[in-house]
């Protein structure tokens, strides 16, 4: 990587560090350090939405996906404004008039502590691990592509996110939120406006998304109801606003966002912010890897993405067999431009016949590409023994660093370590914020001084952001577990909906019938990605259909609150 | 207190926002119909 790569990047870290430490005078007590006393507007505290949500995984994985497969995954996002509309109009203001620091504190407000502590204990599990892998995939993707050592590049992301959020806390988080996402927006158009650049001449933007199209990758949506199917138009409505209801509602380190707008009007408007954003902002992440598809048409793409499969095959026994791939590859990727070009002068006029050839054509080379890709991916599973093995989220970061221009690298490099920094730091502000609130201050000193509190999250701020960098370095290392890990989050989710599901939207609901949905719920969600085949979005669901349907039973036969 | 919820319209901070959250939502629905029509000119 050039000097000037290296020197954006420098840039940019000495900039957000100074910006978060720049907030340690006004969070000199406990209100200003967890809730920015209240006094955020809309707009801050709606980036700080959005980009706690952006974590480097979307950024990375999902111009990845629209390399591979194209728009479909914009679906994922179908039942976000749904579920920012049902937000602001149940749990934002039962959050604000309760004065809360945590959504779980309420539980206690409405239910009793058990209640409380399970969902505090489900919280933290799931977000403590989701956490390090946040941190953990893109060090390890950027670590392989730009052969950095792992271990510092874990600590280059996480520990200037610990620093300043820790010294900070929440004014430093969302004010640090609102400059990541300009460098993650700009980093995008920036690689676009390169990808159009990059088109051969005789290419125009236009005939390159029709070969795109040609191939499938602007399909948007999927009408088909199969429950193993992760994007369709359903489960990217009814399964993902069960999701974004969780994420939104029920989530710390999301509810910790708008808690600190100035008042409930305020807090709707930074959720509906990502309502009206969301969707475009995604589809412009996808459009980009769609692009990057067509560049590749014109220009030959590595066969894998991963350099490091790609070495450990060289040096196997089989490496002969990867050889013969390769030439076959090349020879083919050759007969896909030509197809590629022919599509787009036979696009240029108004021969029907001429045009349904060409595109027979590129679409049967295109699908022998597949293949062989297919043959490689399948050879690299068979020498590493990693079943799991895809190179989806190499595709972009390989693009932008062996094919723009320098200074570009380092700006598109800065914002994948905008996008990990600003989900990592509501995260630990948020493990904080539940430590100190839901356990520390409930349960082991309930009276302290305001300075002793402060103190205390803090120091809670520095062990969740030490503990996240010590499990990235292990989740870096494991490889395959952040596959896994991934999904943890929708194994607690459904849980914490439907507790939340119960409190507000039913006057029935008792505390020993919501702790024994909950306790339901989260065994029935475990037994669903144990035994079943059905799509971890849907375990949201289940959860949540199971704590209110048991909850309710229970509570029937329960003593109601008094 | 009198056992009863707030009322949302003494707080000045909570006003009505039916007509943005109708707007949100058809909003919406027309970026979902335009990323399909862009789908499709491309596609065919």
């Amino acid at each position: 990587m050039h000097l000037i790569d290296w020197l954006v990047i420098g840039a940019y870290l000495v900039w957000i560090v100074y910006d978060g430490l720049k907030r340690t005078r006004s969070a000199n007590e406990m209100d200003g350090y967890l809730l920015a006393k209240r006094s955020l507007p809309w707009w801050a505290a709606g980036l700080s939405v959005m980009a706690t949500q952006l974590s480097a995984i979307t950024l990375v994985g999902t111009t990845g996906q629209g390399y591979a497969d194209g728009m479909r995954f914009v679906q994922f996002y179908f039942g976000l404004p749904i579920a920012m509309v049902i937000l602001s109009l149940t749990v934002v203001p039962f959050f604000f008039r309760a004065r809360v620091y945590t959504a779980y504190e309420y539980l206690e407000q409405r239910f009793d502590a058990k209640t409380r502590g399970l969902a505090t204990l489900l919280f933290l599990a799931g977000r403590s691990l989701s956490c390090g892998v946040v941190i953990a995939a893109p060090a390890v993707i950027l670590s392989i592509v730009l052969g950095w050592n792992l271990t510092l590049t874990v600590l280059a992301i996480g520990v200037p996110t610990a620093i300043y959020t820790m010294f900070g806390g929440v004014q430093a988080v969302a004010w640090t939120d609102v400059k990541q996402m300009a460098v993650i927006v700009l980093g995008v158009l920036a690689a676009v406006g390169a990808l159009i650049a990059g088109l051969p001449d005789d290419v125009s933007l236009g005939q390159a998304l029709h070969i795109a199209g040609a191939a499938g990758r602007l399909r948007t949506l999927d009408f088909s109801f199969n429950l193993t199917e992760k994007y369709t138009v359903w489960s990217g409505t009814i399964a993902s606003l069960f999701l974004m209801l969780a994420y939104f509602g029920c989530d710390q380190s999301q509810v910790q966002r708008y808690l600190t707008a100035k008042s409930i009007d305020e807090g709707r408007s930074s959720l509906l912010m990502s309502a009206f954003f969301k969707i475009p902002l995604q589809a412009l992440i996808l459009l980009t890897g769609v692009l990057v598809f067509a560049y590749y048409l014109f220009v030959q793409p590595p066969m894998l993405f991963n350099p490091a499969h790609r070495a450990l095959v060289e040096a196997s026994p089989r490496a002969s067999e990867f050889r013969q791939l390769e030439r076959q590859f090349g020879a083919v990727h050759d007969e896909r431009r030509q197809a590629a070009l022919a599509l787009a002068a036979a696009g240029e006029g108004n021969d029907q016949p001429r045009l349904a050839s060409a595109r027979a054509a590129f679409n049967e080379v295109d699908d022998r590409l597949k293949a062989t890709t297919s043959q490689a991916k399948g050879l690299v599973r068979e020498v590493t023994g990693d079943q799991l093995f895809d190179d989806v989220n190499y595709v972009f970061p390989t693009f932008v660093t062996s094919r723009l221009p320098i200074g570009l690298v380092g700006l598109i490099i800065a914002a994948i370590f905008a996008a990990a920094m600003s989900s990592i730091s509501g995260e630990v502000n948020a493990l904080a914020t539940t430590t100190v609130i839901d356990i520390y201050k409930r349960h082991i000193r309930r009276e302290a001084t305001d300075a002793h509190y402060l103190f205390v999250s803090k120091a809670a701020t520095g062990f969740w952001g030490l503990l996240a960098c010590g499990f990235a370095v292990y989740a870096a290392q494991a490889g395959s577990l952040i596959e896994v890990v991934n999904k943890v989050g929708s194994l607690f989710y459904g849980t914490i909906l439907g507790a939340f599901i119960l409190a507000i939207g039913t006057k029935r609901a008792t505390g020993h019938g919501a702790f024994a949905g909950m306790l339901a719920g989260f065994a029935t969600v475990l037994l669903a990605a144990r035994y079943s085949a059905i799509s971890y979005l849907w375990y949201n669901v289940v959860g949540a259909a199971v704590v209110v349907a048991v909850g309710l039973l229970v509570s029937a036969v329960t003593e109601p609150r008094r | 207190m009198n056992g009863k919820a707030p009322d949302a319209s003494a707080d000045p901070g909570d006003r009505s926002r039916t007509g943005t959250y109708v707007a949100v939502i058809l909003l919406e629905a027309l970026v979902v119909a335009g990323l399909y029509l862009f789908g499709r000119y491309f596609s065919a």
